[in-house]
């Protein structure tokens, strides 16, 4: 199956940064999201093997997001990017449903670890 | 990662999260209870804080981090923030912009400072949360024996009778693990979804507050005895190093087992917080439920934390109000990023197809309808494209005008003075070369308003004004031009003391001055060299402003005037072109060459007779009506062709700039026509009285004459 991701980050700095880090382990970024709204569209559209939320984002922020995302999917896959100090949001966010976190600033061999360990 | 090529991009979007950052603390510094702004300041910190970091620019994230966490705690708990906790805000924001115009390095300087504001940010802070931080400093020695309350033997009791048996489940993070916290509680969620968690060490409230390195041991009892599972699902969460799993001796336990009265308060906490981080949690009812006593104890715990319970609430409570908030501020901006060299090009290409269209419409007339007709479709369309094309690279003058109210206030707090800066028309929309270029002008503007303009609060009192003074500046459209004034409402300019400035220093003679009407002499202060102001401050008056500010005007095709009414105002009044890429120009013939002439420098075309021109050393010159103007041969003054002066009757073509006018004799006008500029290449760039070329509708190469460039040629 070819891996295929939703990147929703309300910079497009980050979402620049993370689609070229996806995209050299393997990943086929398929969308792109500026707000946790836009992401949720996407993800019902695009049905992707993995979804990178940020948390901090206009409209509609990415735990609500991943909250929509697992009751229209409960098998979908939601990577966090988060920030340093934002401990009770990701682990909000874990709760809502997402499988794992990474924090930015992210190293190349972190992102490829965290996408080793969510594929196992 | 190799983040150079998105350099450019970052600080784009670094510059727009700044000015957002700006404008939330100016409103905020208005309105201390607004906490939205607060909200908004706070993620453009989090949003760069993020893009720095990635970046690699370290000192930069630093600042950010350091600003944010200073700023949580605000926005938590939505305390209204006191003037000195904003002034201090303002501080980081600024060493943030200092740091961002060169992020790859920081100097020690810049370390010191920062540190330096640190500090004060710390003390600043310890004063306001004293309070709230008073009780938390209890939990200080890590553990290094697991401590078990009556109730963790009671599990453990139960767990032999079922003959599941307790193991020690050793969990080594990596090195460079980031927000440990939150591993632990994914390491910990994974541990209660198939099996028990007794007690840890350190204790989970240690691990949640990171007071531990990279490693932590958990008594524990796996559901079945199924041990391979536990560490199967501790080794998926990322970070996590190794795991290792060995069984537990149970007499371990009488060892710590009799000190029940202060250790199982301990253990309960360890309990509780495990609660509280997740409330929703199923997997921690369910092995409870097989015991009922258990419940019962449950409930006793809570009551026993009531306090540390409360503590912890507002927390909860400010995550889900930041959920809102984010719903309702910012509108979504459909906006796509454009890389201004594409932009460019693009202006570039339909220009090219503007030419391309009057020839092909030349061409083709006449020689077959249905060609006609398509030509006629083929040029609105390209009309239609250029007009787009021009609107893209237009951008709003909020750009500029949006660090303004900053500058003023923290001027204000300077130099002790009142002034309140009104901004309108802050969306009218320029081509983007020109705002670029129009700061450094209005800044030079403002702050002469603010220096010599406004005067002192008492003064101004004195005059029976209002002590605060006001600035306003305006943006408007008006025709193809974009009108920007700046207006304050201080001492105004007298013209007298320009003109005997100007006297003394030689700009003009004592006879000019008694002609010169007040506004011709106000406009004085354009002339280089030239300032009124008796003492030198460190934001203006250092007599190089105002024909700078004239010069870079000029450059850009545009114009500046000064009216003033003294006591009352000042009024500075600039006209600039909405873009640059297309001047309207003179077509003149010189020399049987065409050249284009931006009208905005002409002043009028005369029809000279040669006995109207008269030599001054050997000069030609003309008198008209009453002014002695130089006159030159546009193509010999271009270094073309040294042809003398015409025979009987020419065209002349009075031009003014840089404060200087002078004649063209010309062998003909050919018309006036919008061009657009195209750059003269690398090679010949620079070329002093050229400004670049035009391709005419016919295809021929026409040159574009800078008449200021010209003008100071012709001087030295």
């Amino acid at each position: 199956m070819s891996k295929t991701v939703l990147v929703v980050d309300d910079t497009a700095f980050m979402r620049m940064t993370l689609k070229s880090m996806l995209e050299k382990n393997g990943y086929e970024v398929v969308g792109e999201g500026e707000d946790g709204q836009k992401g949720v569209e996407l993800y019902k559209e695009l049905k992707p093997s993995l979804v990178t939320m940020d948390i901090t984002m206009p409209n509609m922020d990415g735990i609500t997001a991943i909250k929509e995302i697992m009751s229209f999917d409960p098998g979908a896959t939601v990577m966090v990017v988060s920030a340093m100090g934002q401990k009770s949001l990701v682990i909000e966010a874990l709760n809502a449903g997402a499988k794992d976190f990474v924090v930015k600033p992210f190293q190349p061999d972190r992102i490829a670890e965290a996408l080793a360990k969510l594929e196992g | 990662m190799d983040a150079r090529q998105y350099a450019e991009l970052f600080q784009a979007e670094a510059g727009e999260y700044m000015q957002v950052l700006n404008q939330c603390l100016l409103k905020l510094e208005e309105n201390p209870r607004d906490s939205e702004q607060l909200k908004e300041a706070f993620r453009a910190v989090h949003s760069l804080k993020g893009m720095a970091g990635t970046m690699g620019y370290q000192h930069v994230t630093n600042i950010a981090h350091g600003l944010e966490n200073f700023m949580e705690d605000f926005k938590t708990f939505e305390w209204e923030p006191s003037p000195e906790v904003i002034d201090l805000i303002f501080e980081a924001v600024d060493l943030l912009q200092e740091s961002l115009e060169h992020p790859e390095e920081s100097s020690h300087e810049d370390q010191q400072k920062w540190e330096k504001l640190m500090s004060e940010m710390k003390k600043s802070r310890e004063s306001e949360d004293a309070e709230t931080t008073a009780e938390q400093d209890e939990s200080e020695q890590v553990g290094t024996s697991f401590q078990l309350g009556v109730m963790d033997q009671e599990i453990l009791r139960q767990a032999y009778e079922r003959e599941e048996h307790p193991c020690l489940v050793h969990v080594f993070f990596k090195e460079d693990v980031l927000m440990k916290s939150v591993r632990i509680y994914m390491v910990f969620k994974a541990l209660e979804e198939c099996g028990e968690v007794i007690a840890s060490v350190p204790t989970q409230q240690e691990l949640e507050e990171e007071q531990f390195d990279t490693d932590f041991q958990v008594l524990y009892v796996p559901q079945n005895n199924n041990t391979a599972d536990v560490q199967e699902k501790i080794m998926q969460i990322t970070d996590v190093e190794k795991v290792t799993v060995s069984p537990w001796e149970a007499h371990d336990l009488l060892e710590t087992g009799p000190e029940e009265d202060t250790s199982s308060g301990k253990t309960a906490g360890l309990e509780e917080s495990k609660q509280m981080a997740d409330p929703a949690c199923p997997n921690e009812e369910s092995p409870q439920e097989k015991t009922g006593d258990v419940k019962e104890g449950a409930v006793t715990q809570q009551i026993a934390e009531e306090p540390q319970q409360t503590e912890n609430a507002p927390k909860s409570q400010s995550v889900s109000e930041e959920e809102t908030g984010q719903q309702v501020t910012r509108a979504v901006d459909k906006m796509v990023r454009v890389e201004t060299q594409k932009l460019d090009d693009l202006v570039n290409l339909v220009g090219e197809m503007v030419v391309a269209r009057t020839r092909i419409t030349e061409i083709g007339h006449g020689f077959n309808e249905e060609l006609d007709t398509t030509i006629d479709q083929l040029k609105r369309s390209i009309s239609n494209l250029q007009d787009t094309a021009m609107e893209l690279r237009m951008v709003p003058i909020d750009q500029v005008f949006g660090r303004f109210p900053r500058m003023v206030r923290d001027l204000c707090r300077e130099k002790g003075k009142k002034v309140q800066l009104y901004i309108s028309g802050e969306e009218t929309e320029l081509d983007r070369s020109i705002i670029n270029r129009l700061s450094d002008p209005l800044v030079h503007l403002l702050r002469n308003a603010f220096d010599h303009g406004i005067e002192p609060p008492e003064e101004r009192v004195k005059k029976g004004k209002r002590a605060e003074g006001t600035i306003h500046l305006k943006a408007c459209h008006e025709g193809n031009q974009v009108v920007i004034t700046v207006e304050d409402d201080g001492g105004g300019i007298d013209p007298k003391k320009v003109g005997r400035s100007a006297v003394q220093k030689g700009l003009i003679s004592e006879e000019e001055f008694s002609q010169l009407s007040d506004d011709d002499l106000v406009s004085l202060i354009f002339f280089s060299g030239f300032s009124t102001s008796d003492q030198v401050t460190d934001v203006s008056g250092r007599g190089v402003g105002m024909d700078a500010v004239r010069n870079s005007i000029e450059a850009l095709h545009g114009t500046v005037e000064v009216s003033s009414e003294i006591g009352v105002m000042t009024r500075f009044e600039m006209r600039l072109p909405l873009t640059l890429a297309i001047i309207t120009t003179l077509l003149v013939k010189s020399s049987n060459q065409l050249y284009a002439i931006p009208v905005e420098v002409i002043r009028e075309n005369v029809y000279l007779d040669r006995r109207e021109i008269k030599t001054i050393r050997g000069n030609p010159v003309v008198n008209l009506r009453g002014e002695v103007i130089p006159l030159f041969t546009l193509s010999s003054l271009l270094g073309f062709e040294s042809g003398g002066l015409p025979e009987d009757e020419c065209s002349v073509v009075i031009v003014e700039a840089t404060g200087r006018r002078a004649g063209f004799i010309v062998d003909d006008l050919i018309g006036q026509q919008e061009i657009m500029i195209k750059s003269l290449g690398e090679l010949i760039r620079g070329l002093k009285g050229i400004a670049g070329a035009t391709v005419l509708g016919d295809g021929s190469v026409t040159l574009i004459i800078d008449v200021a460039g010209l003008l100071s040629e012709g001087r030295d």
